[in-house]
């Protein structure tokens, strides 16, 4: 191995920054509060008020921060490079994060479940001799509920996923062609498409809790069922918001056909987002 | 590497801070890989305190010092923070250190992020351990008091100090993930021209895989801890077997990420072995392609045998089959890496500075670690061992002696680079020879307690045991305070000494020793081009 | 500092770090040797 002069190009290493500390802290603020309102000790919803102001403080200088930079030319094609790996990773971890709810689900729906309804044959004794083990349920001692059927609203939200997944990759092509409005307009479709999905999600929620008896407390299915839908309608809101940003950025002439970064990462989020919900729609409201 | 040329023109863009602000604000990962082994440093004897009061009630048999619940909760914070506040940020802190100057990057790829990352940690350390100083002004009952494991359905009827452990792995989760996702982005971007996949440097390597492994398992125990907190506070059963779930799901998530874990605390130090030994052998490393191929092959089995960990659970027998024998099927590409270490030093010109004492210290700890991990993986014996003390003997060689004392040999290694001086060699080897006897003084003993029958985490005992725990409890507090030394060289080190060359040891290769001791503050802002 | 080695001494360790080579790989095959005749 030898080495030898040659390679010019700077990497653009940022000023020093207080906003990672701040931010730090502003999380554990939310956490400490957290924890005080449900052991019912302290100050524990201003606590959490200060840590969440704190953090958006952050959320806005640093991003804010991050755009500026962008803007002025400092990030080339090797900034861009590092900026791609790195969301191509997050998203994986993103998706094991979801792979730990699903394996929750599935490990419940082939073992658990079937195991406390079974007990007869294998060992003889039944401790729930009633309980039939068949899904859905909310287990041998858990509140009767209706279970979310899928072809009302759950369906609809996924016509409206799998088109906003359409409209962002449309807005991608406006982009890359420089058909400015064309961007823009794809873009509030989106924007759209999310923001309803999430008004008929917040309504098939109220629905389950105020008429179908399914509340996170109706056993295995419940929690299966608001913990994969709650995490990924979090995400959808997310995701809404960061298409929102990249929306307003499009408005005020940002991006252009070969430097976007932004725009892909929050499409790359969008199009998870979108592939979780399929395979939620499959195992949690159809089969 | 023949010719060494260095730039290391001053950068003059940064408006550096003095004082604190230097290090609240900071970008350079330099100073961010010191902060993380400082804070690997100070976690690490705080961690070691409150293992030391579990030892002086172990000391006899008999309730002596604290009542068991205190007991059980200082087990278990310790475990935490052992592995996620000194283990792992010392691993991280290597990352920063010297992957940049190793792989002749200008710094990590995504500089603030990993000023992010370390900031994280000593929020969640002050949550970890904040439980214990409520308890004394009368809020709550004090830390987590389930082992570090949190299984349920004990964490889910446990006390607040559950829920701060859960938010603490929940801060300490992202940190780690930042980290990762900053060491992947800078391996596969920041690299010299010339530098290949297959001319990076086993370090690199090593932790290339460790973070692949973190970002595919922590949020799997992010997902756990979440449940564990909605089946504690919001009503849902996902360990409850009353709604239809089970705690074994716990078991299954958690150590899903658990076992793991243990990879990921020692891919680092298999990775930074290798040069160790080649320098201080004065022989290149042997079998390199051997070594990165081992790697990957220890990442990918060890995301499918974590049911090992519970094989007296409760599982279908064709199950424990299939986790023993690809358990099992781990030891053979750890051999290879034992085998790759032990002929890198073998026909070479060895000499026995402090780093190569502990390299070859490890090799024969942790070989040991690896055949009692062989027999924890039977089965069959399994069902005497589980959960007794011959667990927690065959864990800390692996993670002590394996995890720790590699990190100390790495300290040894670089702390030259880093400060410019050398340390004191006889002080440092009597570090070594003083962790070394007090570390199989502690442990070796365990062994034996647990093959009689002795279980894990009680603090009572009956009488039969009580010489063993004696002997572990006497060399526990001469393991701990022998440690002062290392800090007191480090400390010295720091701050001054005798002064050495950019080539620290006069086998070492790599780019690193091209660099003047101690590096400036920006290092390879132009690269070097690798032929 | 690394201590300065001549070369003479560095040539001994060689040796003597191939010796022990040896050495540990004969009592390795002794073992596994003598577990051949172990009957349980």
């Amino acid at each position: 191995m030898k080495t030898s002069p040659a390679h010019a190009e700077h990497y653009f290493v940022p000023q020093p920054s207080l906003y990672p500390v701040i931010l730090s802290a502003g999380m554990f603020l939310l956490a400490f509060g957290f924890i005080q309102l449900i052991n019912n000790f302290g100050p524990g919803k201003w606590v959490m008020l200060g840590g969440t102001a704190v953090i958006l403080y952050v959320l806005f200088g640093w991003f804010g921060k991050v755009i500026g930079e962008s803007q002025s030319g400092a990030y080339r094609d090797w900034e861009d490079r590092s900026f791609r790996y790195g969301m191509i990773w997050f998203i994986a971890t993103e998706v094991m994060f979801f792979a730990a709810f699903f394996g929750a689900l599935f490990y419940v729906r082939v073992i658990s479940v079937p195991t406390l309804g079974g007990m007869e044959g294998a060992h003889g004794f039944s401790l729930w001799p009633e309980f039939a083990g068949t899904w859905p349920t909310s287990g041998p001692k858990g509140a009767t509920f209706t279970p979310m059927g899928a072809w009302g609203i759950p369906a609809l939200n996924t016509a409206l996923l799998l088109s906003s997944g359409a409209t962002v990759t449309w807005a991608h092509w406006g982009l890359l062609r420089n058909q400015r409005s064309h961007l823009i307009l794809g873009l509030a479709a989106t924007v759209l498409l999310g923001s309803t999905f999430l008004g008929f999600q917040a309504y098939e929620y109220h629905h389950a809790y105020t008429e179908l008896g399914l509340t996170m407390g109706a056993g295995a299915y419940g929690a299966t069922f608001f913990m994969l839908t709650g995490f990924h309608g979090f995400h959808v809101t997310l995701g809404t918001i960061m298409l929102a940003v990249i929306l307003l950025r499009s408005l005020s002439g940002h991006f252009s056909a070969d430097r976007h970064f932004a725009f892909e990462a929050v499409a790359w989020y969008w199009h998870f987002v979108d592939v979780v919900w399929l395979i939620l729609f499959v195992f949690v409201y159809w089969v | 590497m023949s010719t060494a040329t260095t730039h290391t023109a001053e950068h003059p863009a940064g408006e550096y801070h003095g004082g604190l602000l230097r290090w609240l604000t900071t970008t350079n990962h330099k100073d961010i890989g010191t902060m993380y082994l400082t804070f690997s440093l100070i976690m690490f004897f705080v961690g070691g305190l409150m293992i030391l009061a579990v030892r002086a009630e172990l000391f006899s048999p008999g309730l002596q010092l604290m009542q068991p619940e205190f007991f059980n909760q200082l087990i278990g914070v310790h475990a935490l923070v052992m592995i996620f506040a000194a283990l792992m940020p010392a691993a991280t802190g290597f990352a920063n250190w010297m992957l940049p100057l190793m792989i002749g990057a200008p710094d990590m790829a995504l500089p603030r992020l990993n000023n992010w990352g370390f900031w994280l940690l000593p929020p969640a350390a002050i949550l970890l351990t904040l439980p214990f100083t409520l308890a004394l002004f009368g809020i709550g009952d004090g830390a987590l008091a389930t082992g570090w494991t949190f299984y349920a359905p004990l964490s889910v009827q446990g006390g607040m100090g559950v829920d701060f452990a859960i938010l603490a792995v929940h801060i300490l989760g992202i940190s780690s993930i930042m980290g990762s996702i900053n060491i992947i982005v800078t391996i596969f971007n920041m690299r010299a021209p010339g530098m290949t996949m297959m001319k990076l440097p086993l370090f690199a390597w090593g932790w290339l895989i460790t973070a692949f492994l973190l970002i595919a398992t922590l949020p799997v125990l992010a997902g756990a801890v979440t449940m564990l907190l909605t089946d504690r506070h919001f009503g849902t059963h996902f360990f409850d077997a009353a709604g239809g779930g089970d705690p074994i799901l716990f078991q299954h998530l958690f150590w899903f990420f658990g076992h793991p874990e243990v990879y990921i605390l020692l891919l680092p130090v298999w990775g930074l072995m290798p040069h160790v030994l080649s320098t201080f052998s004065r022989k290149p490393t042997y079998g390199y392609k051997a070594q990165v191929y081992s790697f990957i092959a220890i990442g990918l089995l060890s995301v499918v045998v974590w049911a090992h960990h519970f094989f007296t659970a409760g599982m279908p027998v064709p199950a424990l089959v299939y986790f023993m024998f690809s358990t099992m099927a781990i030891s053979l590409p750890l051999a290879v890496l034992f085998f790759c270490w032990i002929a890198t030093m073998w026909k070479g010109a060895m000499t026995f500075e402090t780093p190569m004492l502990f390299a070859v210290g490890f090799i024969v700890l942790f070989g040991i670690a690896g055949l009692t991990g062989l027999i924890l993986a039977d089965v069959a014996a399994d069902a005497q061992y589980h959960h007794s003390y011959f667990v927690v003997a065959h864990f800390h060689y692996a993670l002590f002696a394996g995890g720790i004392m590699g990190v100390m040999t790495g300290v040894y290694y670089w702390l030259p680079k880093w400060t410019g001086h050398m340390y004191s060699e006889k002080l440092g080897k009597l570090h070594f020879w003083l962790t070394v006897v007090s570390f199989n003084l502690t442990f070796l003993p365990q062994f034996f307690l647990g093959l009689a029958g002795m279980p894990r985490r009680i603090p009572d005992y009956a009488l039969q045991f009580a010489e063993f725990n004696a002997i572990s409890t006497l060399g526990a507090f001469v393991l701990g305070f022998s440690q002062l030394l290392f800090a007191w060289n480090i400390w010295s080190c720091v701050r001054g000494g005798p002064k050495v060359e950019s080539r620290v040891w006069e086998g070492a290769e790599g780019l690193e020793w091209e660099l003047p001791s101690p590096p400036p503050h920006h290092t390879w802002e132009i690269q070097p081009v690798i032929k | 500092m690394t201590p300065a080695f001549t070369d003479a001494d560095l040539a001994r360790r060689r040796a003597a770090s191939r010796r022990l080579g040896w050495l540990l790989g004969a009592v390795v095959l002794v073992i596994y040797l003598i577990g051949l005749f172990i009957k349980r």
